[in-house]
């Protein structure tokens, strides 16, 4: 072997060692470097197993108007069915991200209950944000979001539609900090029962 | 010579998909390009926080002007120029061009690593198979040694491999899928389904389990295929081309085909070296 040879070996080796590591989630150092890899230099390659996802996230929001009443839940970015799907599929991206966000902060909040640091942390910073970016009425004075699951089968199947998370009210962009929100107590969450209250 | 013809053939062959899959990800991206602006779900002011050297210090600065809006826009936007440059140099195969076909796979690995280090989250299994072939044939074009080459080519496949063997033992430690109730429950989603495949499949629990059970075979299977050589690459590749498509087709995931095709032709290359070693078995 001549020196390219064998140091091309020994690095492409060494990644494919680490990825096979990766994989087990095992290896504390293996996970660690997993962690701290920005370029997706080791991949995880378990798709779709061992638990599948088998329901479709969904971020919806309402507004709450300078009365006090509240607007319909609407969709943002809805999942696409569209036929020419299997070739071009433009908005993939942004509903992986709200999808891969809506477990993050979910798996945060179960992690961590009680503590406001999952309102702070970049999954939940980049819904919100996105969902408070999204136009707005204006009468809209505030806004909240919620994430759903939903499964496309019969209202008596469990897993139809279930509520997953409440956000709290966020005050939208432009609102002056004098114009009191009607309802800002509702449904302010606190601790992980709140969050996933049907109250909310 | 006759082998570093080969290895640059196959490097070539590998790079058709490469340019058509990185590329329709780079058109797709600048189609929706509102998803990087200000107020975009993938706005640069927010994803900054989610990274201590996005935040302060010299690489922040540095990189602030390619990660802000429009100047984000320059990476999907060089990838597409570098995925054409690419799909031309492929095509005409001549080995003169070679370091040209490098350059080209080169931009194509530094632009896609720096858009993942800019979004760091909504990244799937196409974008990180992109990487890696982008990676192995920028190595297998610029290379100087024709062993160093083949290692390089020799990387791609073995990440196929481990894929598909990754995925194949998850599947096959998961009650729902050796169940059979896995397909019909993804494929019951709008979002990675077809909720009207979804029900033909519920109301065929036979033909769900035959497919889930089909699906772990072929994975988990993989590296026993590979080890018997040639004839084993090609059902690799046979069987993984049709569940791409087949995937592509169902659920939506249109880059998977380009990304995981990109690796066939050094699957096939692996699977005449394995030949070689068994004939020059004692």
């Amino acid at each position: 072997l001549s020196l390219w040879a064998l140091f091309t070996a020994l690095l492409a080796g060494g990644l494919l060692l680490v990825t096979a590591l990766a994989q087990t989630r095992a290896v504390r150092w293996v996970s660690r470097l997993k962690r701290a890899d920005p370029i997706a230099l080791i991949p995880s390659w378990t798709f779709f197993a061992p638990n599948p996802g088998v329901s479709d996230t969904r971020i919806v929001s309402r507004d709450q108007y300078v009365d006090g009443m509240l607007s319909p839940w609407c969709e943002v970015e809805p999942p696409s069915g569209a036929w020419f799907r299997p070739v071009w599929q433009p908005n993939k991206r942004v509903r992986k991200g709200m999808v891969d966000c809506a477990s993050m902060t979910l798996r945060h909040i179960a992690r961590t209950p009680g503590s406001p640091i999952s309102r702070v942390s970049l999954p939940y910073l980049l819904l919100s944000h996105h969902v408070v970016s999204q136009p707005r009425p204006p009468m809209s004075v505030a806004r909240q979001f919620a994430i759903i699951a939903s499964r496309e089968s019969s209202p008596a199947d469990p897993d139809y539609f279930r509520l997953q998370l409440a956000s709290h009210w966020m005050r939208l962009p432009g609102v002056p900090e004098s114009v009191t929100l009607p309802v800002s107590g509702l449904p302010e969450a606190e601790t992980p029962e709140d969050l996933t209250s049907p109250k909310a | 010579m006759i082998m570093t013809d080969v290895v640059f053939n196959v490097a070539s062959l590998c790079s058709v998909p490469l340019a058509i899959g990185a590329g329709l990800d780079a058109c797709e991206v600048l189609a929706h390009r509102h998803q990087l602006a200000p107020g975009g779900f993938y706005d640069f002011r927010v994803l900054r926080t989610g990274r201590t050297v996005l935040w302060r210090g010299t690489a922040s600065r540095l990189l602030a002007p390619v990660f802000g809006y429009p100047g984000a826009l320059v990476l999907p936007g060089l990838q597409v120029v570098a995925s054409v440059a690419l799909l031309v140099l492929a095509l005409r195969a001549e080995e003169a061009w070679s370091w040209a076909a490098g350059v080209a796979t080169a931009v194509i690995f530094v632009s896609r690593s720096l858009f993942y280090l800019r979004q760091q989250i909504g990244l799937d299994g196409s974008d990180q198979m992109l990487g890696v072939v982008s990676l192995g044939l920028t190595g297998a074009f610029l290379l100087p040694d024709v062993q160093a080459r083949q290692v390089a080519l020799g990387y791609l496949a073995g990440q196929l491999v481990l894929a598909y063997t990754a995925a194949g033992v998850a599947k096959l430690v998961s009650p729902v899928w050796r169940s059979g109730r896995a397909l019909p429950r993804i494929l019951a989603t709008v979002g990675y389904g077809s909720p009207r495949v979804a029900q033909v499949l519920e109301r065929s629990p036979l033909v769900a389990r035959a497919l889930c059970v089909y699906v772990i075979a072929f994975e988990t299977l993989t590296p026993l295929l590979m080890a018997s050589g040639s004839g084993g690459a090609w059902a690799v590749v046979l069987m993984g081309g049709t569940f791409h498509l087949g995937v592509a087709l169902l659920m939506g995931l249109n880059v998977f085909p380009w990304a995981f095709g990109a690796t066939f032709p050094a699957v096939l290359l692996l699977g005449t070296w394995v030949d070689g070693w068994w004939a020059g078995w004692p």
